[in-house]
């Protein structure tokens, strides 16, 4: 057991969390909302809202303000300005702004657009604010809110000044809990201004200002909103924490500005000072300072600039720091608004950056705090040593569920769901600190009571309570994969799967007509994936359940896999059951399993090849044929499931030689090596030989995503050596999963698990490096199948750290106490570590693409279709961007096709090449390559279609349309129809026979301006 | 599971076994580890943005580049890449006379490594801030093309160096320089793994060793960089100085700055410093001028700042400054006037505006004369306006011909696309198709795709 890793820990949180509570206060996280009445539409599984009130001002407000509050994404415009624009897919969003300077004489109309990306998101938002007139003040969250379900726009967008809105519902008030994050304290936009207008007696065009304040307690945050035309330097209690020179030189009268500090870290308890140096190019400088302290105890103060302040002329030393030199004379203070009305300036959120011997100052403190708790760690230690155990360093362990509480309350700091501030919480610091001197008694009753059961009384619960611990995984991730089986619709690429695994019902191989004129297309990449889907047409009617319960099933079945292998390779039921608990619960790989594409196939047979191959090499003479086999047959499992996965032969060979160092003439002499190397050899050959004939049946016009040659990809500018590994994660935050790696590293140096966890290294490292190396595109979900790698590497590093349980039971003769010590440092480390419990969004430089639980993947392009379908008339023309999906809801459809609409895709927008098309045998045109309708190349071709019908409708994923068609295209698109449905991350334009003066156009062009953020976004 | 009691052994195998195993034992794995760190060792350190790579070979024992860097350049005395390359012969010799000594070998590479490292971005302040003048002019360059030119490949997240891409490149630290650094730098990580993985004994034994070498490699490099350490340290009291008003102190900092470091007083952030401090107590320098420019510059004054810059022009930074605003008036001037010129493609209409479009004409060639080595928007923007408004291709050719081969793939597909199509236009269609040929071998990706070279070698 070695002390100093623990105590270094030890040290670093405690040291680094009584800085964040008794040090100077950092920068703050600020938080809205609580118990709120949200506005909602009449739909509660609505994906979009767009909410407008218009309000009417007699004469201009010298205040307002608008708090919004929503999941996901919101977008808020005032008078046509897009003034916050905020996503966070599952979490809370909220803006609260200062919108004084967008609202004018007159109407006014403010608009908010929310969607909903995840589960748990809402359709609506909490909106909250006042505006101020002389009659006093006015509230924003009353009065007539109106909705609609879709991004309209007749002669103007929804959220011009003269969009009609007359149409619109009235919204539903709905009382729920919403909270937020905000990045500056939202006080300062609630206040109005409190300062005066104040200038030097003198006509120097450099004067300094003072002013102050006084706290009683420790501070706890501050804000300080300067309002100028000047340059000039700020300084709070003599530190200065901000210079504007952006007009210094420059000739002419600058616009005033109004900046926001969060001045926090500055402040103090007692009095503060505030110092401004500003300077003018040809006046006496003027400024209007305000702002507020807060302390710990809610105590507050006001700052606001006024004829007790102080001003002397002149730039020197002395101006910024004190002010007990003789010039400094009180200032004078003007009245109204000297010439700069409340909503004329610009308002900035500034950022404050502390002097660098200021931050060294506080490392040092906070270093300082650090020694102090390892000094104290190490003393009570070793005493406790010395009165328990005399030998070994047993005590050390007492630190851990200390060390792992203060983790988790640092954590929690960066998860955007908890209000959590260190600085609140005196007392959880000292609980947690209370463990250690709590658990030193302990461990001195129990040396004093030795009595420990003898082994033959004993009752041996282990394997009982592991098999049920694993059947409650099993239930736990299968409850969770199942849940979400038919939350969204099917995606074009799963429609593929779906009539892929129809054509292995109909011909035996998974394929289907693209086109009448061309022969049957004959898939050729991930082969095995269609026939368990086949398999599963028999049992369920929804194609969603067809689809994915077989990848859901997979996914159950890799939690069981995933104890196998930690039994299999580690030879330990702890690295099993934590591979296997990390598994069940991991974000990302219950989302991988709700995908009903070849993921979680290939992530069960990579798993159990791996386990496989290991079994064949671990033997101490000769290797194990039997094992042999077995690694044959999953490693064509797993090359059919997706073939890039071959590339892990690279990396299992070097792991194999190393693994076999000393005893290569059983490899390299072995025939059934070889017999197996053939059977794999003939089996990718078939497979490529496949994929060539498939490629050369058809004509392709153009090259495209589909078209993936192996690539020397270091050579260019997005190449990221380590993206397969960071990708390989189970969960989106990667701090732990990557401590993970770094501890599967520390294990393959030395000690008993050196040889398995070398063996997984090189083959996660190697293969992850080599996928990077030479594959020319990325996407997380390339690196599925290495992620029960890197789990089972966390979980052995995991189970290590926890090594000394065996030995600290023999050293205080109570088993009990080490093994629930043991289980519930491993059950706090693995509820971190899955992802479930604590999400780090925050911390943003340590992300992964993966998705989170509850996020939508994927467009939903079910509800369109339909809205189109009840809306279809004969003659109607259809475009889409995945033409195929509307063919498969069209076929799913209920009825005789007599009774049906003709409703089919007429036509692919595709104006630039991103994916290929195809060539029937009769004509030279270009045709969807899965669906063989007719792409429409040009701008002019879509011309001469809108040109010759009359109705026409486009189901559209906007980010595909991006993809597919260039500027021009888009453009047209968007100026010739009109947004009539939407759901997530897709929407139906309709165009059609009402036509439109010239008039109206102009005015559509004019709207169109500021519409192209929220109507199909780049 | 049995395992096989007696196989069947295939003939000739064994010597194939023993040579695998000869490639397996220890002897044999540090030879590999010391050929890789040779293959580093000789190969690029450092990558400008937008020039070819600097090799080891061409990097002095000291680290200290000329300010304006070069692949080709020979150091006098011996170059980091030689050093390291005698370091990996001795350790070579060493290992196979005794593997155990791999340890000491890679702890001494790491060591060395670390701090050549340290000290190439600690004493070439000039040359990084070339560096990032060539960043913001690659970022000026993907944000026009990106107007200009529908499916232009060029991003502003696209260049040869990773981070973030700076257009106000003022106030860039120390550190931040390291982001330049290529493979080199992945010596000290390999060597780091290498002597883990030799030390023998416990976890704890082995990363203490590597603690000691890192700790050593630090200090060695601190040593190294000790003049630009002081000199830095000297240089933020001069800013703090300058923020409390203390001016006397800001002049006795900067000449400790300039002391230590020479190189630290020529730079961007200094004249700036200088130059406000200067502007507020009314003294007038030619920093004064200077930072009135860069003032003018910001707030979107050309003309005032054209004007100060050319009284300064014989200066590398004043005639860097000079293109780049030149460079933007000249699209400046055209965006204020129509704003159908703020849509894609940016020279659609440019055709209708003789008289503003030849004054951007004038005002693009001027920048290129002016700073002739880096005027690279402008190049392109005038290339480019040549293409679309007087249909002259030959003019554009002349232009683009000369950056047609830069390393950056992204930037060097956008151009040989635009050279294609006015070679196209001339009637060249052999160089048209070749322009275009190269276009797509410099970039094209299944997902990041060649539009335009695909187009027009394709016609699709």
């Amino acid at each position: 057991m070695r002390a100093w890793p623990l105590v270094l820990l030890f040290a670093a949180v405690v040291g680094h969390s009584a800085w964040r509570i008794w040090g100077p206060p950092a920068g703050e996280r600020y938080f809205v909302g609580g118990d709120v009445q949200a506005l909602t539409g009449a739909d509660p599984t609505a994906t979009h809202l767009y909410l407008r009130r218009a309000i009417y001002c007699p004469e201009r407000p010298r205040h307002a303000w608008l708090e919004v509050i929503g999941r996901d994404r919101i977008q808020v415009y005032v008078n046509e300005v897009e003034v916050a624009k905020h996503a966070s897919d599952g979490f809370g969003v909220a803006a609260v702004l200062d919108i004084t300077p967008y609202l004018e004489v007159g109407r006014n109309v403010i608009a908010i657009g929310c969607q909903r990306s995840s589960l748990i998101g809402l359709p609506g938002a909490a909106v909250d604010g006042a505006y101020r007139l002389s009659d006093g003040e006015h509230s924003l969250a009353e009065g007539d809110w109106r909705f609609s379900d879709h991004y309209e726009r007749n002669a103007e967008a929804w959220f011009s000044r003269g969009f009609a809105d007359g149409h619109w519902q009235l919204c539903r008030r709905q009382p729920c809990k919403l909270r937020a994050p905000v990045d500056f304290p939202p006080d300062a936009a609630r206040e109005p201004p409190s300062g005066r207008w104040v200038c030097s007696t003198s006509t120097e065009t450099t004067t300094a200002f003072a002013g102050w304040s006084h706290i009683e307690n420790r501070p706890r945050r501050g804000w300080l909103r300067i309002v100028t035309s000047s340059s000039y330097r700020l300084a709070v209690n003599g530190v200065v924490i901000a210079e504007n020179h952006d007009r210094l030189g420059l000739p002419g009268r600058a616009p005033a500005v109004e900046r926001l500090y969060d001045i926090t870290p500055v402040i103090r308890a007692g009095e503060n000072t505030i110092h401004l140096l500003a300077s003018s190019a040809d006046s006496a400088p003027r400024v209007r300072v305000d702002g507020v302290l807060e302390d710990c105890a809610g105590g507050q103060s006001r700052i606001a600039s006024a004829a007790v302040w102080l001003a002397r002329p002149g730039l020197d030393a002395g101006c910024l720091s004190d002010t007990s030199d003789p010039s400094w004379q009180p200032v004078r203070a003007i009245a109204g608004d000297a010439g700069v009305p409340p909503w004329e300036p610009h308002r900035h959120e500034v950022r404050i950056s502390l002097p660098w011997r200021e931050q060294l100052r506080r490392l040092g403190g906070e270093v300082a705090l650090m020694v102090l708790a390892a000094a104290a760690a190490l003393v009570g230690c070793a005493l406790f040593q010395r009165l328990l155990f005399r030998t070994g360093s047993f005590i050390y362990v007492t630190l851990l569920p200390s060390i792992l509480l203060f983790a988790v309350m640092l954590l929690a700091g960066y998860d955007p769901r908890l209000d959590f501030n260190l600085r609140d919480h005196a007392d959880w610091f000292w609980a947690a600190l209370a463990l250690v001197p709590v658990q030193w008694l302990l461990l001195l009753a129990f040396a004093y009571r030795r009595q420990e059961t003898p082994a033959a009384a004993r009752v041996r619960w282990g394997k009982p309570l592991v098999a049920v611990s694993l059947l409650l995984l099993l239930l736990v991730g299968g409850w969770l994969r199942i849940r979400m089986i038919d939350a969204e619709p099917l995606n074009p690429d799963e429609v593929t799967v779906y009539r892929g695994a129809h054509g292995v019902l109909e011909s035996g191989w998974p394929s289907f007509i693209i086109h009448p004129d061309m022969p049957r297309f004959r898939l050729m990449t991930s082969e095995l994936m269609f026939y368990p889907v086949a398999l599963a047409s028999f049992f369920f009617h929804d194609d969603r359940w067809v689809v994915r319960f077989p990848s859901v099933f997979f996914g159950i079945l890799t939690i069981a896999a995933m104890y196998w292998a930690g039994r299999r390779v580690f030879h330990s039921r702890a690295v099993g059951l934590t591979a296997a608990a990390i598994c069940a619960l991991s974000p990302i790989i219950i989302q991988m399993a709700g995908f009903g594409r070849y993921f979680a196939e290939l992530q069960l047979a990579t798993i159990v090849m791996i386990v496989c191959f290991w079994s064949t090499l671990s033997a101490t003479s000769e290797l194990r044929s039997g094992w042999l086999r077995a690694t044959v047959l999953a490693f064509i499992a797993m090359y059919l499931s997706w073939e890039g996965s071959a590339l892990i032969a690279l990396g299992m060979i070097i792991a194999a030689l190393l693994e076999r160092r000393g005893r290569l003439p059983t490899v390299i002499g072995n025939p059934a090596v070889y017999l197996g190397l053939a059977t794999v050899a003939i089996v990718i050959v078939l497979q490529m030989s496949h994929r060539n004939w498939q490629q050369a049946v058809r004509l392709w016009y153009g090259a495209g995503a589909s078209d993936i040659t192996l690539t020397p990809m270091w050579r260019y500018p997005n190449f990221d050596l380590w993206y397969y590994v960071m990708e390989a994660t189970w969960n989106a935050d990667l701090l732990l999963p990557m401590l993970g790696l770094a501890g599967g590293l520390l294990l393959a140096l030395h000690g008993p698990w050196q040889r398995p966890a070398r063996f997984l290294l090189i083959i996660f490292v190697v293969t992850a490096c080599v996928q990077a190396l030479i594959i020319p595109v990325k996407a997380e979900r390339y690196a599925c199948h290495f992620t029960p790698l890197l789990i089972l590497l966390s979980s052995a590093a995991l189970v290590a750290c926890l090594r000394w349980r065996t030995h600290l039971a023999g050293a205080i003769g109570s088993r009990r106490y080490a093994r629930a010590l043991a289980t519930a440092c491993a059950i706090i480390m693995i509820a971190v570590a899955s992802g479930l419990t604590l999400q780090l969004p925050e911390m943003s430089w340590a992300h992964a693409e993966g998705y989170r639980l509850g996020d939508f993947k994927f467009a939903h392009l079910q509800e369109p279709y339909r809205y189109v379908h009840s809306h279809y008339e004969p003659g109607d023309i259809v475009l889409s961007t995945a033409p195929h999906v509307i063919a498969h809801h069209l076929a799913r459809m209920g009825g005789s096709a007599a009774e049906r609409p003709a409703l089919e895709s007429d036509f692919w927008p595709e104006s630039r090449l991103h994916l290929q098309a195809v060539l029937d045998d009769k004509r030279p045109v270009p045709l969807h390559r899965l669906l063989g309708v007719r792409m429409i190349p040009s701008l002019s071709e879509m011309e001469r279609l809108f040109a010759t019908h009359r109705r026409i409708w486009y189901i559209a994923d906007p980010h595909f349309n991006h993809l597919l068609n260039d500027e021009r295209v888009t453009e047209f698109l968007r100026a010739h129809m009109q947004v009539v449905f939407e759901d997530f991350s897709c929407l139906v334009l309709f165009a059609g026979d009402s036509h439109r003066p010239a008039e109206l156009r102009a005015l559509d062009a004019a709207s169109l301006e500021h519409a192209p953020s929220a109507h199909f976004p780049p | 599971v049995k395992e096989t009691a007696d196989p069947y052994r295939l003939p000739g195998t064994p010597a194939i076994a023993r040579a695998v195993e000869g490639l397996l034992s220890p002897r044999a794995l540090a030879l590999i580890f010391l050929l890789a760190c040779l293959a580093l060792a000789i190969g690029p350190w450092l990558r400008p943005p937008l020039a070819v790579d600097i090799r080891g070979a061409a990097i002095p024992l000291n680290g200290a580049l000329s300010p304006v860097p070069s692949s080709v350049e020979t150091p006098v005395s011996g170059s980091i890449g030689g050093l390291l390359s005698v370091l990996v012969a001795l350790g070579a010799l060493a290992v196979v006379w005794e593997p155990r000594l791999l340890k000491s070998v890679a702890g001494c590479l790491l060591t060395v490594a670390i701090a050549c490292n340290m000290s190439l971005v600690a004493n070439n302040p000039q040359a990084f801030e070339r560096f990032h003048h060539q960043e913001a002019q690659r970022l000026e360059v993907a944000e026009l093309l990106e107007r200009a030119e529908p499916g232009a490949l060029t991003k502003p997240n696209n260049g040869r160096t990773s981070g973030r891409a700076h257009s106000d490149e003022s106030d860039l630290g120390c550190l931040d320089d390291a982001r330049y650094l290529t493979r080199g730098i992945w010596l000290a990580p390999l060597a780091a793994l290498a002597l883990l993985a030799a030390v023998p004994g416990s976890v704890g034994r082995r990363l203490g060793y590597l603690a000691v070498y890192s700790c050593l490699g630090l200090a060695l490099g601190t040593a190294l960089s000790w003049r630009r350490v002081v000199g830095e340290i000297a240089w933020l009291d001069a800013k703090d100085h300058a923020a409390r008003c203390e001016f006397e102190l800001v002049s006795q900092s900067l000449d400790r700055a300039g002391q230590a470091f020479p190189g630290l007083l020529d730079q961007e952030r200094s004249w700036l410093l200088v130059g406000r401090i200067d502007q507020e107590l009314n003294r007038s320098s030619d920093k004064r001028e200077y930072f009135l420019a860069q003032q003018a510059l910001h707030q979107n004054e050309y003309h005032r700042a054209i004007a100060l810059l050319q009284k300064e022009a014989d200066g590398d930074l004043a005639r860097y400054a000079l293109s780049r605003g030149l460079t933007r008036q000249g699209v400046h001037s055209l965006e204020v006037h129509d704003r159908a010129l703020h849509d894609v493609p940016f020279f659609a209409e440019f055709a209708r505006l003789p008289a503003r479009s030849s004054a951007a004409c004038a005002l693009w060639w001027r920048a290129i004369e002016t700073d002739t080595d880096e005027a690279l928007a402008a190049r392109l923007m005038l290339g480019e306006a040549l293409a679309n408004i007087d249909f002259s291709p030959m003019s554009t050719i002349g232009l683009l011909q000369p950056i047609a081969s830069l390393p950056d793939r992204a930037l060097r597909a956008d151009v040989l696309d635009t050279l294609g199509d006015a070679r196209f236009r001339a009637g060249r269609f052999d160089d048209a198709r070749e322009s275009y040929e190269q276009s797509m071998k410099a970039f094209m990706l299944p997902k990041i795709i060649n539009y335009r070279g695909q187009r027009g070698l394709g016609g699709l």
